[in-house]
C-alpha cells in the first residue's frame, strides 16, 4: 500500500518538474506560534503533506507560552509556496528571510562551471561569452555556490 | 603561398606583419573567402584559459645564515617538496594542512600578485647545513627565480562528461547531476592551438608561446599525451589527444591568468592562460585554421561508472555544446562549459598586442612533438618481471 502511494506522488512530481531533485530550493522563515498553536507538529505536517525537508535552526518554544522558530525548508518551489500559505490559515504568524545569491563580477572567470548547475535557467553566457546573471528566474537552489572554483558566489542573507 | 618564420618576424620587426586573432581570421574567412585569407594573413592568434591540474613550481631561495638544508617545507602552510638544499617543487595541486581548499595554485596566484607568504622550514641538520628550523615571510622579489612547468598547458580536445546514474557526482568536470540533467565540456575548441595546428606543423619543442602574461617555451609534450586518438574528417581527435608541456618564468606572469581554484569533492586546480601564435606558412596550415565548431566534435562519456573504460554516447559538436543544449540519448541535456571563452578570446588579442607591439617573436621549432606514442596503463602486477 505505502508503495503504491509513493509511486503515486513520483507521478505527480515528475508531472510538475522531472527534475525535481535539483530544482529542490530552500527557504528561510521565522515562526511566531500563538499559545493555543505552541503544540503544533508543523514540520510533520510539512514532511508529510509537502515533501518539505525543515532544519530548525533556532527555537524558543516552552509549552503554554507563545514560541518562536527560526527554520530553514527544502522543497519544490511550488510546495514551499503552498505551505507557506496553509501555515498563514493556521493562525501561526510566518515572515520569510529574503535570501539571495550575489556574483563577485570582478573575480568571476567566466568558466561557466556555475552555468553547468543551474537548471532554474538563470545562469548562461551572453554573446561574448560573460556571465549573465537573470535573477528573477533564481530559485536560491544555491547549487551555483559550491561549483565555482573561485569563490565569485555568495549568499546574501 | 609560402611564407617562413624568419620573413614573418622580418616583417614583425617591420611593423608589417598582418596579424589576425583565431575569431577575427575565422570571421575573414567566412566574409572574404580562404584566398584572401592566405594571401594577407602572416599570423593567427590561439588561446585557452582553462583548467589544469599537472603542474608544478620549481622554486630557488637564496641560502639562511648558518646554512639550511631543506628536509620539510610549507609555504603558507601548504606543503612543499626539497629539490636540492634551498630549492622546492610546490605541486599547483599540494593543499594546505588546514584549509583544504587552498593550494600550491593559491600560492602561485599570491606569490605573482606580490603577496607575503609565510615560509616554514625543517633543516637536515647536516655538518655543513646545521640550521634546523627556519621561519620567514618572503614575495617572489625575495626569490632567486620561480619557474612554472605546465606539464598540460595544451590539451587538444576534452571529453564531454556527462552523468546517467541515480546520484549527482562531483567530478574533475565539474558537478554532474544525476539522470543526465547536464554535461559539462572543457575546451577552447576552435580557439584551441592544437585544432588550428592538428598534426603540430608549427608548434615543437622550443616554439616560443605566451603563458598569463610572460614568455615561455614548449619543452615537449605533456601528459597523457595521446596523438594516436582517434580523428573526426576534419583532423580533429574527438577526445584527449596531443598535450603540451611547457615552461615559463613566474616573475613576468600577469595575476589575471593564473588563478588558483577548488572543485567541489575533487580538490585544487589552477586556471592559467596560455596563446600561441601560429604562422600561416602555407595552404595546408591556413586551411586547418579555416575550421569552425560545427567541424569540431567529443565525445560524450558517462561518469556514472568510475572505471577507466566508461560508456559512451557517442559523438557531438562544439556548435551544439555552446547552443547551451545538446542532445544526449535522446534527451534535450544543459551542456555548459568549464573552460572560459571569455578568456581565451582576450588572451588571443593578447598575444595579437604583443606581436604588433615587436614583444612576441615567432621561433622556429627546435625539433617536432613526438606523434607516435600511445598513452600506457598502469595495472597492478605480483612480481617483478625478470
Ligand atoms: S543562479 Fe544559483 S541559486 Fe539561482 S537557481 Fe541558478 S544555481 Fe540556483
Ligand atoms: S563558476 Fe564562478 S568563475 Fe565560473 S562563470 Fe560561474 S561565477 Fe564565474
Amino acid at each position: 500500500m505505502a508503495a503504491k502511494k509513493n509511486k503515486k506522488t513520483e507521478k505527480i512530481k515528475e508531472q510538475i518538474e522531472p527534475a525535481s531533485s535539483s530544482l529542490r530550493t530552500r527557504k528561510r522563515v521565522i515562526l511566531s506560534f500563538p499559545p493555543s498553536l505552541v503544540q503544533t507538529p508543523v514540520t510533520y505536517m510539512l514532511a508529510k503533506e509537502y515533501d518539505i525537508v525543515s532544519n530548525i535552526l533556532r527555537a524558543e518554544i516552552a509549552p503554554e507560552e507563545s514560541g518562536k522558530l527560526v527554520m530553514e525548508m527544502d522543497g519544490l518551489p511550488e510546495n514551499l509556496d503552498k505551505a507557506i500559505e496553509r501555515i498563514k490559515e493556521s493562525g501561526i504568524e510566518i515572515t520569510e528571510i529574503a535570501r539571495k545569491v550575489t556574483f563577485a563580477m570582478d573575480k568571476c572567470i567566466h568558466c561557466g562551471a556555475c552555468i553547468s548547475v543551474c537548471l532554474a535557467g538563470a545562469l548562461k553566457l551572453d554573446k561574448d561569452f560573460h556571465l549573465e546573471f537573470i535573477e528573477p528566474k533564481c530559485t536560491v537552489c544555491e547549487m551555483c555556490v559550491t561549483s565555482c572554483p573561485v569563490d565569485v558566489v555568495n549568499i546574501d542573507i | 603561398m609560402q611564407r617562413t618564420c624568419s620573413e614573418i618576424n622580418e616583417k614583425i620587426k617591420a611593423g608589417k606583419a598582418s596579424v589576425l586573432t583565431a575569431l577575427e581570421a575565422k570571421s575573414l574567412i567566412a566574409e572574404k573567402g580562404f584566398k584572401t585569407f592566405l594571401n594577407t594573413v602572416d599570423i593567427v592568434t590561439t588561446a585557452s584559459f582553462e583548467m589544469n591540474t599537472n603542474s608544478v613550481l620549481y622554486l630557488n631561495f637564496g641560502q639562511t645564515d648558518p646554512l639550511i638544508y631543506f628536509s620539510e617545507v610549507s609555504i603558507n602552510n601548504v606543503p612543499a617538496y626539497p629539490a636540492g638544499p634551498t630549492d622546492l617543487v610546490l605541486p599547483c595541486v599540494s593543499f594546505s594542512k588546514d584549509d583544504h581548499k587552498y593550494s600550491g595554485a593559491n600560492v602561485l596566484e599570491e606569490l605573482i600578485k606580490g603577496n607575503d607568504l609565510h615560509l616554514k622550514a625543517i633543516g637536515r641538520n647536516l655538518e655543513v647545513f646545521p640550521n634546523k628550523e627556519f621561519e620567514t615571510w618572503f614575495n617572489l622579489k625575495n626569490l632567486n627565480h620561480g619557474r612554472l612547468l605546465l606539464n598540460q598547458a595544451v590539451n587538444q580536445n576534452n571529453i564531454v562528461a556527462t552523468n546517467s546514474g541515480d546520484k549527482d557526482i562531483n567530478s574533475h568536470m565539474g558537478t554532474l547531476i544525476a539522470h543526465l540533467e547536464n554535461s559539462t565540456y572543457n575546451s577552447s575548441s576552435c580557439l584551441n592551438p592544437l585544432v588550428n595546428d592538428p598534426f603540430c606543423k608549427t608548434i615543437g619543442i622550443g616554439s616560443r608561446i605566451w603563458v598569463a602574461g610572460a614568455t615561455g617555451y614548449i619543452v615537449g609534450h605533456g601528459s597523457n599525451h595521446n596523438p594516436l586518438q582517434k580523428r573526426n574528417d576534419f583532423n580533429v581527435p574527438v577526445g584527449s589527444a596531443i598535450t603540451l608541456s611547457a615552461i615559463a618564468e613566474i616573475g613576468n606572469m600577469n595575476s589575471k591568468w593564473v588563478r588558483g581554484g577548488f572543485l567541489k569533492s575533487f580538490g585544487p586546480v589552477l586556471y592559467i592562460g596560455v596563446g600561441i601564435p601560429i604562422p600561416v606558412l602555407n595552404e595546408e596550415i591556413a586551411s586547418s585554421i579555416a575550421i569552425t565548431d560545427d567541424k569540431i566534435h567529443s565525445t560524450i562519456v558517462d561518469f556514472s561508472i568510475p572505471r577507466r573504460t566508461k560508456p559512451t554516447f557517442g559523438l557531438c559538436t562544439y556548435s551544439e555544446l555552446r547552443s547551451s543544449t545538446v542532445l544526449i540519448n535522446k534527451k534535450p541535456t544543459l551542456s555548459a562549459p568549464l573552460s572560459s571563452m571569455a578568456g581565451a578570446i582576450e588572451i588571443t588579442q593578447l598575444v595579437k598586442e604583443s606581436i604588433l607591439s615587436k614583444n612576441l617573436l615567432l621561433s622556429e621549432p627546435i625539433s617536432a612533438i613526438n606523434m607516435n606514442v600511445e598513452v600506457k596503463k598502469l595495472d597492478s602486477r605480483l612480481a617483478e618481471l625478470v
